[in-house]
């Protein structure tokens, strides 16, 4: 494998690393669960409480899995265009980042 | 306040299931850091949108540390508003029982408790009057206990709706460091009397050893000291004293020999480290106190070390003095319950201060921790103690040992630190003692002799303390006392084991707290403390 051909196929295993993540967190969402709170304590602050966080919960991790999702296609895209003119860039940039202390 | 018709609607045990759906959910989060890790966009890539990339991975980690320590504080809020609401109900329903077997009558939405009943007789009216006022006062602390905990599991509840738990910046593992609202409010000095003297900070175990020769005659002596400062930072010196050294120790009418290995543990209390490292460096110089050549030359070396040990000992707070080792035979208990832990049990001891006997079940309950195919024999070794009052009455059942770190994770829902699933493990120890909410099943195992029965029930609801440690050899020295007609060989060793992470969980409770010595704990610091 070439050296831009690695780079392509790391940046291709990190958007899979991403996605699986996107899918863990769909199955650790927990808001669904934070319903019963209202039936085990009716009446009470907890129970209002618990409906906010509900819709809080169910966003935030809806939105995690979409941008994770997101990332990982740009990830992807990426890794597509990645080609030997970009490899040549790559590399250049690392020469000039060694040189100016940077890397 | 809450009503208590609200209060008797409530159900804590739904809410503990919701805390345990949480755990699992937040386990989930904590084993993503794999997929967080690899996710990262490869250092070889720089061009291009690879800045942007980076960028957006570390976004995402941020946000995702957040909402697993959301996930955390809410669990661990839920399990603390279980135990509470569910022990506030309890005592709302006893007080209520106690008001109707009196004739009271208790109005359910406004907590007026009122003695229908007249009474020509003043003196008769006051004291019912008292009654009445202590009924209504015991309503009112359930009613407020409830109120509380709702609305501390409230604001927990809004705190992670809007976004105010914060993950910080490390790894998913550190995120949900989180302890309930109810634990946040005590400062180090509560936070370490709730650990109490249940959990051990730093122990030094120092010996001493002496060997005395005059021609024929030889004497041995070995005293093992082992310094326990506990979270609260009272300081337990544990001296095991071996062959004379102990025999002129009296506590009571007890004698230090009178066990069959003549063998003597007290337990010497301090009221902090520096007390009891003065004893413990005292202990040497006192031991050779006023023992001449005169002593050595007519063979009473040996007898005047051990008094000197034994006076020095006699001056300091004891604590706990336990003697002999008993066959189970001879053991002898009122308590039905007690007996049938006895049997076949070999080891037991009388502390003559705590008027206490203590059974040792380590190979009964280390045998019996072994489920086939669940891992747990080979890594669990716990040991177990029984305490019981001399009248019979239980104290406490405790089993505490080394146990993997990988399998504490599973079998205690830790998140220890995944290095330690290769190390050398953590130190757990489950305390069952009379305050327990299954304290009458526990019993009930005991009476039947099942103590893996037993052991089962402690783990699910026992005190449990799980220390992680790390030894340390302080000290090593030998030194000779040559007395022209004969020597005296004395031996100092000292080694510290100092606990760097402690989880607690509270009896009843699901939700481990972590506690970090060093920074949480006001007594941590060293051997100075």
């Amino acid at each position: 494998m070439s050296g831009f051909e690695a780079v392509a196929a790391d940046i291709r295993a990190a958007s899979k690393e991403m996605s699986s993540a996107a899918t863990g967190v769909t199955s650790a969402d927990p808001s669904a669960s934070v319903d019963d709170v209202a039936t085990a304590l009716p009446s009470s602050k907890s129970a209002a409480a618990a409906a906010k966080l509900v819709t809080a919960w169910r966003d935030r991790f809806t939105g995690w899995h979409d941008d994770a999702e997101a990332q990982s296609q740009r990830m992807e895209d990426s890794a597509g265009a990645y080609d030997a003119s970009d490899y040549r860039a790559d590399v250049e940039q690392k020469i000039l980042l060694r040189r100016t202390g940077g890397l | 306040m809450v009503s208590i018709d609200t209060l008797l609607d409530w159900k804590p045990g739904t809410l503990g299931e919701v805390a345990d759906t949480l755990s699992a959910k937040r386990k989930k989060l904590v084993d993503l850091q794999d997929e967080i890790d690899g996710a990262k966009p490869p250092a070889t890539w720089v061009a291009g949108s690879a800045s942007r990339a980076h960028t957006g991975h570390e976004k995402l980690r941020l946000r995702l540390l957040d909402m697993a320590a959301e996930v955390s504080d809410v669990t661990v809020n839920l399990d603390d508003a279980a135990n509470r609401i569910k022990s506030a109900k309890q005592a709302l329903q006893d007080a209520l029982s106690s008001a109707a077997a009196k004739g009271f009558t208790v109005d359910k939405q406004t907590g007026v408790v009122k003695d229908p009943r007249t009474y020509d007789d003043p003196l008769e009216r006051d004291a019912v009057g008292v009654e009445v006022d202590r009924v209504s006062a015991d309503i009112d602390a359930a009613l407020m206990a409830a109120q509380e905990a709702d609305l501390d599991l409230a604001a927990a509840l809004t705190a992670a709706a809007d976004g105010k738990t914060d993950g910080g910046t490390g790894s998913l593992y550190d995120a949900i460091n989180q302890r309930p609202v109810s634990m946040d409010r005590l400062d180090p000095e509560e936070l370490a009397a709730l650990l109490g003297d249940d959990v051990t900070i730093h122990t030094v175990s120092a010996y001493l050893e002496l060997e005395a020769e005059i021609g024929s005659f030889e004497f041995e002596g070995k005293a093992q000291a082992d310094y326990k400062v506990m979270a609260d930072g009272t300081t337990v010196l544990s001296l095991h004293l071996e062959a004379g050294l102990g025999r002129e120790i009296e506590v009571g009418d007890a004698e230090a020999d009178v066990g069959a290995g003549g063998t003597t543990d007290l337990d010497l209390k301090f009221d902090n480290p520096q007390e009891a490292q003065e004893f413990l460096e005292n202990l040497r110089s006192e031991a050779f106190k006023d023992v001449g050549v005169w002593d050595v030359a007519t063979g009473d070396a040996p007898r005047e070390v051990a008094l000197n040990v034994a006076r020095y000992v006699n001056e300091q707070e004891i604590d706990s003095f336990r003697t002999g080792v008993y066959a189970s035979g001879e053991m002898e208990f009122d308590s039905s319950w007690a007996r049938g832990a006895v049997e076949g049990r070999a080891e037991a001891y009388y502390d003559h201060v705590k008027d206490q006997f203590g059974l040792k079940v380590a190979a009964s309950a280390e045998a019996e921790l072994g489920q086939k195919d669940s891992g747990y024999s080979a890594a669990a070794q716990l040991s177990g103690e029984i305490k019981i009052k001399d009248n019979g009455d239980f104290d406490s059942f405790i089993l505490a040992g080394k146990m993997d770190g990988a399998v504490a994770n599973d079998t205690l829902g830790l998140a220890a630190p995944p290095h330690t699933s290769t190390g050398a493990g953590v130190d757990v120890e489950l305390k069952v003692d009379a305050k327990n909410p299954a304290l009458d099943d526990i019993k009930a195992a005991l009476q039947a002799g099942e103590i893996d029965r037993a052991k089962d029930l402690a783990l699910a609801n026992g005190e449990l303390n799980v220390r992680q440690t790390v030894i340390e050899k302080y000290a090593e020295e030998d030194r000779e006392y040559d007395f022209k007609f004969g020597e005296v060989e004395a031996g100092w060793g000292a080694s510290g084991e100092t606990a760097t992470q402690i989880w607690h969980r509270e009896p009843g409770s699901s939700e481990m707290i972590r506690v970090n010595p060093a920074t949480d704990l006001p007594h941590y610091g060293g051997l100075g403390g």
